[in-house]
């Protein structure tokens, strides 16, 4: 819908880092959440449609493995990009086969990050 | 290997073998008076030798340098025959026979074979002492029982330089599992922070405005940023231990490729030859991509400004061989001996990671590789990989 706020969510138990995303995609014009943990994040899913969730893998109490996981049965049309320094472990080849839109490094290439948020479509997948 | 033994103070290792075994200097008299019969069944001996290891699969193929060195190795094994019964049996001898063993670990001999192959030497020697036509200086028995000596102090050094051998990689292993530990997890947390501090300059540099000398120092914090991540990324590949996506791959293919992403100064050529007919080798596409890319940007650099660098392929028995070669200064006799040794640098902006993974790399595929020595030239790294199928 043109003109409208994209809604997007972020999860990083790194606040500097969440919110330094956040700020660079308000920059653009959207508007972001942040979540610390997986269960937070789940938690602002339960309540909102976002348009997609970048979220990383490692973090307390929920990791991202298990938040993709959780999303199935809380929101199962929404795009999700993770981002992980651990490119190639295992959770991040079962969160592949769970249909992720596409797996960031650490340090998230930014201009890459924004045009993959920007382009997902919800039920798309 | 000291330890094991009960030794006596002063008493070297060579010595303390002698004494186990029970080898003196009457044995030394034997030895020497068996030269005369010997020396001239020296050359039909070594054929037997050879003929045997020839006639077996697997000692044939544990052969350094294939069945056309076989002449000139069977003059080494007369050399050494000729030293076995000459001596004089001190410790330039056990020094001698330890690098002799030090190449047989080298070329990763089965150890199970050497006695195999020592055997054969014992009976053609014995049988030699035994024909009723050959008299001696001293008795058959003392004969017999002489060399027996010899031949087992031969054996016991050839397996000692095993087990030194061995000791040394143990130790690496160890150290290296604790490091690597400790690497991983560091590498892993400074991502977050440099996560941070790319996001940042990201929004920084948005706010800028025309301050050339602002976007300047930017940029400087950005690029510094990118290297401190290549140091990461270099060091968790160096300790990754993810199991490689083995396939059969064209190896001109994934050098073509990566060239593309090579950064060389404008005055440097690159020449690659004999990959049409090379055969596919069986690889991790990436982990490939990764060693070629590390010897070929070494490469480049040790050009400078101007220079030549060539790859070639070929065919050795059951390896692909790929050289690397340039025309920068080589390689100095000191670094030469630690080149592949993580932490070993010599660029004044190295951290010494480069070749260390290269040689992970290539082992972790089951291949070598060396750095060969030019006088008067550049460098030259030589690959070797197993060809598929």
């Amino acid at each position: 819908m043109p003109g409208e706020k994209r809604q997007y969510l972020i999860a990083d138990d790194n606040r500097a880092l969440a919110e330094n995303l956040a700020e660079i995609m308000r920059d653009q014009g959207d508007e972001v959440s942040i979540a610390n943990d997986g269960a937070d994040a789940l938690r602002l899913i339960r309540g909102k449609k976002f348009d997609a969730l970048l979220t990383d893998m490692r973090m307390p109490l929920m990791g991202g493995a298990a938040l993709i996981k959780a999303i199935q049965g809380a929101d199962p049309g929404l795009p999700v990009v993770v981002m992980t320094a651990y490119i190639g472990e295992s959770d991040l080849v079962d969160a592949r086969h769970s249909g992720v839109l596409a797996v960031l490094p650490k340090p998230v290439p930014i201009p890459l990050m924004l045009s993959l948020v920007g382009g997902a479509r919800r039920d798309a997948r | 290997m000291q330890r094991c033994y009960l030794s006596r103070v002063g008493e070297t290792l060579f010595d303390e073998l002698k004494r186990y075994v029970g080898f003196n200097a009457d044995d030394e008299h034997v030895l020497r008076g068996l030269q005369a019969v010997v020396v001239p069944e020296m050359s039909r001996i070594t054929d037997v030798f050879y003929q045997r290891i020839l006639d077996h699969d697997g000692s044939r193929k544990a052969l350094e340098g294939g069945e056309s060195r076989i002449g000139q190795l069977k003059l080494t094994l007369q050399v050494w025959l000729q030293k076995v019964l000459s001596g004089p049996w001190d410790e330039a001898y056990f020094e001698l026979r330890c690098r002799i063993g030090r190449l047989h670990v080298r070329i990763a001999l089965p150890q199970h074979y050497m006695f195999a192959a020592m055997n054969v030497l014992r009976s053609e020697l014995n049988e030699l002492i035994d024909r009723p036509t050959v008299t001696l200086v001293h008795s058959k028995a003392a004969a017999r029982s002489s060399l027996g000596k010899i031949l087992d102090l031969e054996l016991a050094i050839m397996l000692h330089t095993y087990r030194e051998d061995l000791m040394t990689q143990q130790s690496s292993i160890e150290r290296l599992a604790t490091f690597g530990q400790l690497v991983g997890s560091i590498g892993h947390e400074l991502r977050n922070p440099l996560g941070v501090m790319e996001s940042s300059l990201h929004i920084l540099k948005s706010r800028l405005g025309d301050d050339a000398r602002a976007h300047k120092h930017a940029d400087r914090i950005g690029t510094q940023i990118d290297i401190a991540n290549k140091i990461i990324t270099d060091l968790l590949d160096m300790i990754r231990d993810n199991p490689l996506a083995i396939e059969s791959l064209d190896v001109g293919a994934v050098i073509t490729d990566l060239l593309g992403s090579l950064t060389l100064a404008p005055g440097v050529t690159v020449e690659l030859e004999g990959f049409k007919e090379l055969p596919r080798v069986n690889g991790d596409a990436g982990q490939l991509r990764q060693l070629f890319l590390n010897l070929l940007e070494n490469a480049g650099h040790a050009c400078g400004a101007e220079g030549q660098i060539r790859v070639f392929g070929s065919t050795e028995g059951p390896l692909v061989r790929i050289v690397v070669q340039d025309t920068g200064p080589g390689v100095d006799d000191a670094t030469r001996r630690r080149l592949f040794e993580p932490l070993v640098t010599t660029k004044e902006k190295g951290v010494g990671l480069g070749l260390a993974l290269v040689k992970r790399i290539v082992e972790r595929h089951g291949g070598s590789v060396r750095y060969e020595h030019r006088p008067e030239a550049g460098a030259r790294f030589v690959v070797e990989v197993p060809r598929a199928g």
